[in-house]
């Protein structure tokens, strides 16, 4: 009788904490299916009480954001922009961490650890601190506003990570395998390719995952650094507040196609979550 | 020949990312620290001025003063919050039930999603009018509150949306650090007749300290950097009361155009940092794997 309540008690917490979370999704959801009549300050929005079901299934909001608008242009341009610079970036820094861990783990030489350390040290940076430069670097080098400088500035702030988590999956691998490649002759750079690679590959998809995520999430240095042509996903969306007023259906539609992508991701990487995101310092 | 290969390979595969981090991240660092000595208005040249920012901010500034206590208030009720909340949630779904599944991903959910939607759903939510906070506080027969609207309770709204997007991040970790507490430990335990908090206290707690602790400082580190939610739900007004240091040091440098008194800002702010960091550095070194 007893378990029976607490086992009542605890399906009661659950949904309550469910509700909790998710209600901001679904108040997103509502928002992005009403309609305001494509202007500022109508519609559904500005009801009081508010409305916790629309009035139909609108998708007014999704052409608007996909075809553009009176007040808006197309976000389709930035979503391209976003996957562009988040797959390159992800490429380029999967590339360089996986071959750098590979030598941090698996080849001895002078301050290794210290290398590793140096590395890693780059995230004490707060980002803000380094966004002054980089406005004028970036503008020296004529990159303001293009794909190109967000890419590079992204790789810098994906690099310590990818190279940490990848280092602990290297780590796991049992060094046999390896070791008796070299004894049948094989350099270290043969037994890397033909042996650790293909059995880390799953690790190391999914650090290119989290990097890719990053990427697509970050808002701070593309609000800085671009302005027009490209402007990824989280700044367009942020532009849907103007001094006018804000575009809420808009809004909320840019903000829905927005994050399914990463939900998807994420739910590929689902277990890995825990060990990316703390660096590889608790495994999942 | 193939000997002396060998012996440089580890260089040649190192050397990239040094390269980049040298040349990304060092350069600028050492960019910011002289521009940190200088006054600069991006329209004249830069004048060498010693530790006059830094004085002027740490002994004059009173903005400053303000925007650090913010910084300081939402990290560490953010945090603390996000902790308490996040190990209750560990200890009450670390057993089986039916959902589970389904549900803990869904709990994980708002850490991953795009800070900047986050912010605008939760500016939405916000809106005094017609937000549906507005509506519970009215079903409750309460007035309603001026969110982000009112100076009293700006920054005391971003701290909420902080925990809705991160207490999922500490409930994540330690949830994976209760797996290490060995099982025989807890039914030893219970057949010992110990309660639940001596078990909590004396079996599961030392288990869970290493988790707690990355947990803990990683949050910490990463909420002193807070940028998109205060950009996106308030931007760090009305007047300040909501703006926190990283936010602030991006006011001043692009929309004062003061950079080198930014940059001074922005040394505090990683000195800041510094403290939280080494100790997590400590633990990661400690890795057994490691060296």
């Amino acid at each position: 009788m007893a378990n029976r309540l607490l086992d009542v008690a605890f399906y009661i917490a659950l949904a309550f904490i469910l509700v909790v979370v998710l209600f901001p999704f679904y108040w997103l959801v509502l928002n992005a299916f009403k309609w305001g009549g494509g202007g500022y300050f109508t519609g559904e929005y500005f009801t009081y009480p508010p409305t916790f079901l629309p009035s139909g299934l609108h998708f007014e909001n999704f052409e608007t954001i996909i075809f553009g608008g009176k007040f808006v242009s197309s976000v389709m341009p930035n979503i391209l922009n976003s996957a562009i610079v988040g797959f390159s970036t992800a490429a380029i820094v999967t590339g360089m961490s996986t071959l750098g861990a590979f030598a941090l783990t698996r080849l001895r030489f002078k301050r290794r650890d210290d290398v590793a350390f140096f590395i890693l040290a780059q995230r004490i940076l707060p980002p803000v601190s380094i966004l002054i430069p980089y406005y004028f670097i970036i503008t020296g080098l004529h990159l303001l506003d293009t794909q190109v400088g967000l890419i590079l500035t992204y790789i810098l702030l994906n690099l310590p990570f990818s190279v940490w988590i990848l280092m602990t999956y290297f780590e796991e691998i049992p060094r046999e395998l390896e070791e008796a490649a070299w004894v049948d002759g094989c350099s270290s750079m043969t037994a890397f390719r033909r042996i650790l690679l293909p059995v880390a590959l799953p690790g190391i998809l999914v650090t290119a995952i989290f990097s890719v995520i990053t990427c697509y999430n970050e808002f701070m240095f593309s609000f800085l650094l671009t302005f027009s042509r490209a402007v990824t996903l989280p700044r367009a969306i942020a532009q849907f507040v103007t001094i006018q007023g804000t575009l809420w259906g808009e809004m909320s539609a840019a903000s829905l196609v927005g994050i399914l992508p990463v939900i998807a991701f994420a739910m590929i990487i689902q277990k890995h979550l825990v060990r990316v995101m703390t660096l590889g310092a608790v495994k999942g | 020949m193939a000997r002396s290969r060998e012996r440089f390979l580890p260089y040649v595969l190192v050397s990239p990312i040094l390269i980049v981090i040298l040349a990304l991240g060092l350069y600028p660092f050492v960019f910011v620290i002289w521009l940190s000595f200088q006054t600069w208005t991006a329209a004249t040249q830069p004048v060498f001025v010693g530790l006059e920012n830094f004085y002027e901010i740490i002994f004059r500034d009173q903005t400053f003063r303000d925007v650090l206590d913010n910084t300081l208030v939402y990290v560490a009720s953010a945090v603390t919050a996000e902790f308490l909340i996040g190990l209750g949630l560990a200890l009450l779904l670390n057993r089986e039930f039916k959902g589970k599944r389904v549900i803990a991903p869904l709990i994980y959910f708002p850490m991953i999603v795009t800070p900047v939607a986050v912010g605008l759903t939760f500016r939405i939510m916000y809106n005094i009018e017609y937000g549906p906070f507005t509506y519970f506080l009215d079903l409750l027969g309460l007035p309603p509150v001026k969110w982000i609207a009112s100076a009293t309770y700006s920054l005391f709204s971003l701290i909420l949306v902080d925990i809705w997007q991160w207490t999922p991040f500490m409930f994540l970790v330690l949830l994976a650090g209760l797996q290490i507490v060995p099982k025989e430990c807890i039914e030893a335990s219970q057949l010992d007749g110990a309660s639940y908090w001596q078990r909590f206290r004396h079996i599961t707690l030392p288990f869970l300290r290493g988790s707690i602790a990355v947990a803990l400082l990683i949050r910490m580190i990463d909420a002193f950097k807070a940028f998109d939610i205060i950009y996106t739900v308030t931007e760090g007004g009305p007047g300040t009361s909501s703006a926190v240091l990283s936010f602030f040091t991006y006011i001043v440098g692009f929309r004062r155009f003061s950079l080198g008194y930014a940059a001074a800002m922005s040394i505090i702010l990683f000195l800041l940092i510094l403290i939280p960091t080494q100790l997590l550095f400590r633990r990661l070194r400690r890795k057994p794997e490691l060296g």
